[in-house]
């Protein structure tokens, strides 16, 4: 996996929204392909991100690192998002296209080994959605997008003491409900 | 907040877990999740021209919506004020000055306009009477289409008295019911044959206007599922209204309709199973819109194990060269590998790449079937 590497620390500051989005529109769509999964459309948040940077450049310009303003924006608006999708009509796009843009991005592997992928992939999105929202975002930092602790901390603004203790809490909760959810698929008729 | 707590050295995805553990499982969930790509340089490309689009002109636009927003605002107390002035002038000047209209020098649209302000004695009490006025039915919406509902023959029909040319029953009036409270039947219809010209194109009578009581309801409950998740993206609010819906009328004739709409809504919840359980008792026609539902269900039953049934389903919506058949043949090579068919998974991997070399699993199935013709 690629390793998040924001490129705060080493390129020069953004003087635009356009210089910013360069910088880090990767970063922030993967962010938001992390924390949000499968339901979400990783490119309006992307969108929307920048947006309220556009709005908000004079906040960080010259006294917080974009980076981390960033990367709460993009919580934020994942967050929103998802609640968004819980209620949101999805059969103007149904789920059948659900199954089919999924499937559409990974056509490198098998059918079953996509159905397969996709069906875990779901799991693991929903039992992260029974975390609480500040365990879930360390969690997903942590173990899908790779940063260390100490990156963490960073972005999120915590203390690194924190970020240990609810990165402990947050997988021992995950692998409870993964495992219980595996076992209600094997279960399965 | 505790302190003690170790950092922790590897992710679970990076670590040798015991075969079988719940850790090993959690890490291998997680290696499909990370599996899940973000967008690459073209998606992201799309979003910079979405911005440079948004940010061209903020001002003007942050200006339009403020003006709206202030027009509306204005709108909305000038249109209650006026309301307000009205609703406390009309009674006033309905007591102090009648209408003076003459019925046979008055056009058509006024004079209806002349019996509905005697009709009402006060503003606000709803209209029941003339057809060329009256709003259609409450959104029967879409599914319902077109069709009329039918006009009960004890129901008072005012609006035949308009629809056609004077007759001798006509002038006689409809002497059977009393169609405007306080004005006279037979006076009413011999105004009408004063003023209608024989040439004057009748008025069609207006479907909604005297429906039957139960078809209106059920037309009501059902628009307003409809509304609910169509327009106001609320699949909870729309199941309520089908919930509503099946408890008053457990054999309606739109049976078929609040079905589909159920699994609309139930898919729009993720609710899979219980949008597979309805779909499995509903008889899908042979549309296009059946053919799509045909393939969800299908979709739906590979994700509850049921590779026969889904089969069956992907074989029957094959015909063609669309993206709906291109689905249906991915899905059924899937159930076919899933069952451990190799051979019918092999002809059905050539027929794809036949069907569609450029399609959009073809990488996929080339894969699937190398591996196939590269067994013993």
């Amino acid at each position: 996996m690629v390793r998040a590497e924001p490129d705060r620390a080493r390129s020069p500051e953004p003087v635009n929204v356009g210089d910013l989005y360069k910088m880090h529109a990767a970063t922030v769509a993967r962010w938001a392909t992390r924390l949000g999964g499968l339901g979400i459309d990783v490119e309006d948040v992307v969108h929307e991100v920048f947006l309220v940077a556009h709005r908000r450049l004079g906040e960080f310009r010259g006294q917080a690192d974009p980076a981390t303003w960033l990367f709460r924006t993009t919580d934020l608006i994942v967050r929103a998002h998802r609640r968004k999708a819980r209620l949101r009509a999805l059969l103007s796009r149904s789920v059948a296209d659900e199954f089919d843009s999924a499937q559409a991005g990974s056509s490198a592997i098998s059918p079953v080994e996509d159905l397969i992928e996709r069906q875990r992939a779901r799991n693991v999105y929903r039992a992260l959605d029974g975390l609480p929202e500040k365990y879930r975002s360390v969690f997903v930092l942590f173990e899908l997008e790779g940063l260390s602790g100490d990156e963490i901390a960073a972005l999120t603004g915590i203390k690194i003491a924190t970020v240990w203790v609810r990165l402990h809490r947050a997988r021992e909760r995950f692998v409870r409900r993964i495992n219980a959810l595996a076992l209600r698929e094997e279960d399965r008729p | 907040m505790s302190t003690n707590r170790p950092p922790i050295e590897d992710r679970l995805i990076g670590q040798a877990h015991p075969p079988g553990s719940a850790e090993e499982i959690a890490a291998t969930y997680l290696r499909s999740a990370a599996s899940h790509r973000p967008p690459g340089p073209v998606a992201l490309a799309r979003v910079g021209a979405r911005l440079d689009a948004s940010t061209a002109e903020p001002t003007s636009s942050r200006l339009r919506w403020k003006t709206i927003l202030v027009l509306v605002t204005l709108s909305a107390g000038v249109g209650g004020a006026t309301g307000a002035a009205v609703w406390v002038a009309m009674p006033i000047l309905k007591r102090t000055r009648p209408v003076p209209v003459s019925p046979a020098a008055a056009p058509l649209e006024q004079r209806v306009r002349v019996r509905r302000g005697r009709q009402r004695p006060t503003l606000g009490e709803p209209e029941t009477v003339v057809a060329s006025e009256t709003p259609p039915l409450e959104a029967p919406g879409p599914m319902l289409g077109p069709e009329p509902m039918p006009v009960p023959a004890a129901a008072p029909s005012t609006t035949g008295a308009v629809s056609g040319p004077p007759s001798p029953a006509a002038a006689t009036g409809p002497a059977t019911g009393t169609p405007w409270p306080g004005i006279e039947p037979a006076r009413v219809s011999r105004k009408l044959a004063r003023v209608e010209s024989p040439t004057r194109p009748a008025i069609p009578i207006s479907a909604g206007t005297q429906p039957a009581p139960e078809i209106a309801q059920e037309a009501r409950l059902l628009g307003r599922a409809l509304q609910s998740l169509h327009h106001d993206h609320d699949p909870r609010a729309a199941l309520t209204a089908l919930d509503d819906h099946a408890a008053r009328f457990p054999s309606s004739v739109f049976g078929p309709e609040a079905d589909i709409t159920r699994v609309d809504a139930l898919l729009a919840l993720d609710r899979r199973q219980s949008a597979l359980v309805v779909l499995d008792r509903l008889e899908i026609p042979d549309t296009t819109r059946g053919r799509e539902l045909v393939v969800v269900r299908a979709e739906l039953r590979v994700g509850a194990k049921r590779y026969a049934e889904a089969i069956a389903d992907f074989t029957r919506t094959l015909a063609g060269d669309d993206a709906l058949s291109e689905r249906a043949l991915h899905g059924r090579i899937a159930c076919y590998l899933a069952t451990g068919n190799e051979a019918s998974a092999r002809a059905d991997l050539r027929d794809y790449l036949t069907r569609f070399p450029a399609g959009r699993f073809a990488p996929g199935v080339r894969r699937s079937l190398g591996e196939i013709d590269g067994r013993p």
